[in-house]
């Protein structure tokens, strides 16, 4: 997997009680919350990202962060990276869809999709990253991936990837709490992804089988703390915890039908 | 439950610890808070218990489940049997991660949801 730089916004004065000769400094983040269409951010992207470097799917990393003005509130903050030594296509940002779609499309992918010469050539540069990412929205029902990662095209050389923004997935999936577990409990969900028939079958396989060899003890190390965090209580962490390892049985059977 | 039944379990609930404290040398009131040390007394006495379970770890699953059961608790948790259903998943998995035993007609994780029922106001009270 490739190393992602995080971008340092500043660097103080060296700390003169280190002995590592170490400086404090600042890095540039993305600040997100709870709010009322997304009651369970915080915890869904905080589990997201921890299951996510388990199974070494290429993320930007995140942590739970507190602010002395908002003492009480958790956030997830978002590492931003450093971008400025590598060209990355930015698929988070908008397209104006100016140019024709190719004209022989595999049957099943979209032509609606925004940047989507860039992403078909995406697929051809990075088919196990892709497909990686793929079956893990799966398996924590983000349906939210379109647009949401950014990768280096234009290198000769293998480049970057990395996804971003899980805040639409696990408890976060649907605007509550609850209505977000009965969506888990469906097969049939997510019903689309913008990777669907662009994906390589051996991939697939490799995640989803890294996906149903994760110990419980670990999978329970990355949802269930012992605290409540925002509006997710314990025992809604264990519950996720319980979806989980259902959702991982039928993984195989939802992936083929997007192959 | 109405009051009068919770005032009076907690009454008998309190003068059951109190002789505890006094009768059992391994416990002690510094140990464990009121609320965990109850716990403690129903993990112990349940029948299928085996004798030589190690004090320390039935200490600890005492505590942990004291802990997460009061953090878990929101209003009217035991009307609302979706919550009321992860409280049970909540606790089946404490239990089996502890090794602790499980009847077939998970009688222990009733008596649990009981208790929790009792000190329910108890806790809420402290939140507010």
């Amino acid at each position: 997997m490739s190393l992602l730089n995080y971008k340092i916004l500043e660097v103080f004065e060296p700390n003169p009680s280190s002995t590592t000769d170490s400086r404090q400094g600042s890095l540039s983040v993305l600040i997100k919350s709870d709010h009322e269409v997304a009651q369970a951010q915080v915890y869904s992207e905080i589990v997201a990202n921890r299951l996510a470097n388990v199974l070494g799917i290429p993320v930007a990393l995140g942590v739970p962060a507190k602010h002395h003005s908002t003492q009480d509130t958790i956030n997830f903050v978002s590492l931003m990276a450093y971008e400025e030594d590598r060209k990355i296509f930015d698929f988070t940002a908008l397209d104006n869809k100016g140019r024709q779609p190719p004209s022989r499309l595999k049957k099943g992918v979209s032509s609606e999709l925004d940047h989507l010469q860039e992403l078909l050539k995406l697929i051809k540069i990075f088919p196990k990253q892709i497909s990686y990412i793929t079956v893990f929205d799966y398996w924590i029902g983000n349906q939210d991936r379109p647009l949401n990662f950014k990768a280096e095209l234009n290198k000769d050389e293998r480049g970057l990837i990395f996804a971003l923004d899980q805040g639409s997935s696990l408890l976060s999936c649907k605007s509550t709490i609850d209505a977000s577990f009965e969506a888990l409990k469906n097969k049939g969900f997510p019903n689309t992804h913008p990777f669907q028939k662009l994906l390589s079958p051996i991939f697939v396989g490799e995640m989803i089988e890294r996906i149903n060899g994760i110990p419980d003890w670990t999978l329970e190390s990355a949802t269930i703390f012992d605290e409540n965090i925002g509006n997710v209580t314990v025992a809604d962490q264990y519950s996720l915890f319980n979806s989980l390892k259902y959702r991982r049985k039928f993984l195989r059977e939802q992936i083929i039908g997007i192959l | 439950m109405n009051k009068k039944n919770y005032d009076q379990i907690l009454s008998e609930l309190d003068e059951l610890t109190a002789l505890e404290y006094l009768v059992d040398d391994k416990i002690t009131k510094r140990e464990l808070f009121h609320d965990e040390y109850t716990f403690y007394r129903l993990l112990k006495s349940n029948p299928m218990l085996e004798q030589d379970i190690d004090e320390r770890v039935l200490i600890s699953m005492a505590v942990e489940l004291t802990d997460k059961l009061k953090k878990s608790i929101i209003p009217d948790w035991q009307n609302n049997q979706t919550y009321k259903a992860r409280i049970i998943l909540m606790i089946q998995i404490i239990l089996k991660n502890y090794h602790y035993p499980v009847s077939e007609n998970n009688f222990i994780v009733e008596q649990i949801i009981n208790l929790a029922g009792v000190f329910t106001n108890n806790w809420q009270s402290r939140l507010i």
